[in-house]
């Protein structure tokens, strides 16, 4: 259960206010699959910050779970997104110089997970994705496709039930777009929550519910939610 | 995985990023563990000179200035060997033993060798060419050089008639007691390299001399050289009877001071200097050379530190997006300063320990080879060394880790 109630952005430079996002009410529940829409700084990435606790809202509340992301500490903050939240990003964010299997690693690492265990999990999850005979390549020697999965796998690693991704298939070839949207609405399926942002209409249509932002307001496009029964 | 295993391989990717700032700290390092090997090795040769011959005079010739009491008698300039009478004569108080010195060129083997001449103590109670006096029955028990001298706990201080016959003894007490004028000594390292053994027969200026004896090592110059009678040097040189030095041991050290005026005195057209003089110039340079190294020290580690502060800001600049993806993935502020911390110590440390192996080296190598010392590591500058190395790469990088712990981490959203 993710709420979030009336958040609003503003970024200040000098004397000069950006109103990123005005505020914003929105309830997602376990197993939706929600997609964000709209036009490049329009305030998309700006939402998905929020609500993955990582950019405190100029005013509103942002809840995960029952904990309200923002009254608790920095450190017990991290401790949820490590926990509960899994991102993707359109470029992939691998670190470049760890191999696929160390950076599925990554959150346990963070986590403090033993290394046996790590290994078990980070294999079994490249396995999943066909990158088993791809443990010790680095993301240079993979291709997009190939590491967008091993981003995915790292997303993966702690078992998050709201997986945040920011146009994750902005970079990819067709076939890759199809299998991480595959994998995304199965995850769906398991009960876990999806918020993609995404400029491509083929890959919202197949949302439960779509929200579109523009300039900052955000609102549901309601031809969508008949979806939402299914 | 660990964080440190990752910080690591971190470092590996691009370890010529680090390499100048690990540079700077190890050879601030090894500066430092360097010089203060070889001071360390120095003092304590002063301290063992100091312990051994603390109470020895040296009596040269006019004009001659030295830093080591074993070169004392390579200096090529000479005095009479009458002052050794002269002394003996004086009944000085607190005098325990006299060795004149003569040393002259010479060749053995096709090498290049020095020969010195010294008297053997037996000279000192037997009338001989060189004085008249029989110094055994001069009655000197009554007014002098039997004398107890108060400042030696009351010893009596006199030139001693211990009879030993122990040729070795040159080596520790530079005294020989007998040794007549066919006789040689053989220092250890000339022995060994010219294979001499105790008995055989040499050839030096021109005459055969029977080696009563191989001395035992003693570091010093001494190891390369053969001693003889000061008269047959004197004879076969033809030098006529001069000697170089004239050492004097004093029974204590309060005596040896006491007797530095009184023999300036009795002797004017010669130096008078005591080992303690001597000793303190090595003793000066020894404390300038360890101020310089920790100069030296200080100024590498600040600039160390300061391209360890650059390096790291630099690095978590380029690192950013890691940084800011390392904490969307659940890392806290203090997980990603700590990495760079780890990451700045791993330098600090490897720095260290490097200039930890290059300090070493190059004391063990220039030590004796330029400085002619040997060379004893100093505990306390390997210490210092690679705790302020640690010390200022922390306090260096904890600025850039502050920065990397403050990072938004929104901007693992920003394109790459
Ligand atoms: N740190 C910041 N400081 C100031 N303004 C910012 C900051 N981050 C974003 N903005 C502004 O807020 C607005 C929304 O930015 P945001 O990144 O959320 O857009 P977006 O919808 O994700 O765009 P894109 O599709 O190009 O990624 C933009 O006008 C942007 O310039
Ligand atoms: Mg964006």
């Amino acid at each position: 259960m993710i709420q979030i109630e009336s958040i609003c952005k503003d970024y200040t430079r000098g004397r000069n206010v950006v109103h990123a996002l005005h505020p914003t009410s929105m309830n997602f529940n376990g197993g939706e699959f929600i997609a964000i829409v709209g036009p490049s700084g329009s305030g998309k990435s700006t939402l998905l910050s929020m609500i993955g606790g990582m950019l405190s809202p100029t005013s509103g509340r942002v809840v995960v779970n029952g904990q309200s992301l923002y009254e608790i500490n920095v450190k017990q903050r991290s401790r949820l997104r490590n926990e509960q939240i899994g991102f993707l990003f359109q470029s992939f964010n691998l670190i470049s110089y760890l191999n696929a299997i160390e950076n599925v690693q990554l959150p346990m690492t963070v986590y403090g997970t033993d290394r046996a265990n790590q290994q078990n999990q980070a294999k079994h999850l490249l396995e999943r994705f066909g990158l088993g005979e791809r443990l010790d390549h680095k993301p240079s020697e993979l291709s997009a496709g190939q590491q967008q999965r091993v981003a995915m796998a790292r997303t993966l690693a702690m078992g998050p039930n709201l997986i945040l991704a920011d146009e994750p298939t902005g970079n990819l070839d067709p076939e890759s777009r199809d299998l991480i949207l595959r994998t995304l609405h199965e995850l769906c399926e398991e009960g876990r929550t999806i918020i993609l942002v995404t400029h491509d209409m083929t890959v919202s249509a197949s949302a439960h519910r779509v929200f579109h932002i523009d300039d900052g307001y955000a609102s549901e496009d309601t031809q969508n939610k008949s979806r939402d029964a299914a | 995985m660990k964080l440190h295993s990752m910080v690591w391989k971190e470092i590996l990717r691009r370890p010529g990023q680090s390499l100048t700032a690990l540079l700077i700290v190890a050879l601030g390092v090894s500066a430092l563990v360097a010089v203060e090997s070889v001071v360390a090795s120095s003092e304590q040769r002063v301290a063992s000179q100091m312990q051994q011959l603390g109470a020895n005079i040296l009596i040269l010739p006019e004009g001659v200035t030295l830093q080591d009491y074993h070169a004392a008698d390579a200096h090529g300039r000479s005095l009479p060997e009458e002052y050794v009478t002269r002394i003996t004569l004086a009944q000085k108080v607190g005098v325990e033993e006299l060795a004149p010195k003569l040393s002259v060129p010479a060749e053995l083997g096709g090498d290049s060798i020095v020969v010195t001449g010294i008297l053997p103590r037996s000279e000192f109670y037997k009338k001989s060419a060189w004085q008249s006096v029989d110094l055994l029955t001069a009655g000197l028990s009554e007014n002098g050089v039997g004398k107890k001298h108060e400042g030696c706990g009351g010893r009596s201080c006199q030139i001693a008639t211990t009879d030993k016959t122990d040729l070795s003894s040159y080596a520790t007490t530079r005294i020989v007691h007998e040794l007549d004028m066919n006789s040689a000594l053989v220092g250890a390292d000339l022995a060994k390299s010219q294979g001499i053994k105790k008995g055989q027969g040499i050839r030096i200026l021109g005459a055969s001399f029977r080696v009563e004896g191989i001395l035992p090592a003693t570091g010093t110059s001494d190891d390369g050289r053969v001693l003889a009678h000061l008269h047959r040097v004197q004879e076969l040189a033809d030098t006529g009877p001069i000697v170089n030095v004239i050492e004097v041991m004093g029974c204590c050290e309060e005596a040896a001071t006491d007797l530095v005026g009184e023999l300036d005195a009795l002797l004017p057209d010669a130096r008078v200097v005591t080992i303690s003089q001597i000793v303190q110039t090595q003793v000066t340079v020894n404390r300038l050379m360890n101020r310089l190294s920790y100069v030296i020290f200080g100024i590498l580690m600040l600039i160390g530190g300061a391209s360890i502060a650059s390096v790291m800001f630099a690095n978590v600049t380029e690192r950013r997006r890691e940084l800011g993806t390392l904490m969307a993935l659940g890392a806290t502020p203090g997980m990603i300063s700590r990495m760079i911390l780890l990451k700045a110590s791993t330098v600090g440390v490897c720095g260290g320990v490097c200039g930890l192996g290059l300090g070493l080296m190059a004391a063990y190598v220039a030590g004796p080879q330029f400085l002619g010392v040997s060379t004893n590591v100093s505990m306390q500058a390997v210490m210092i060394g690679l705790v302020v190395a640690v010390i200022v790469s922390l306090v260096a990088s904890y600025p850039p880790a502050r920065k990397a712990a403050h990072l938004d981490p929104c901007l693992c959203f920003q394109d790459s």
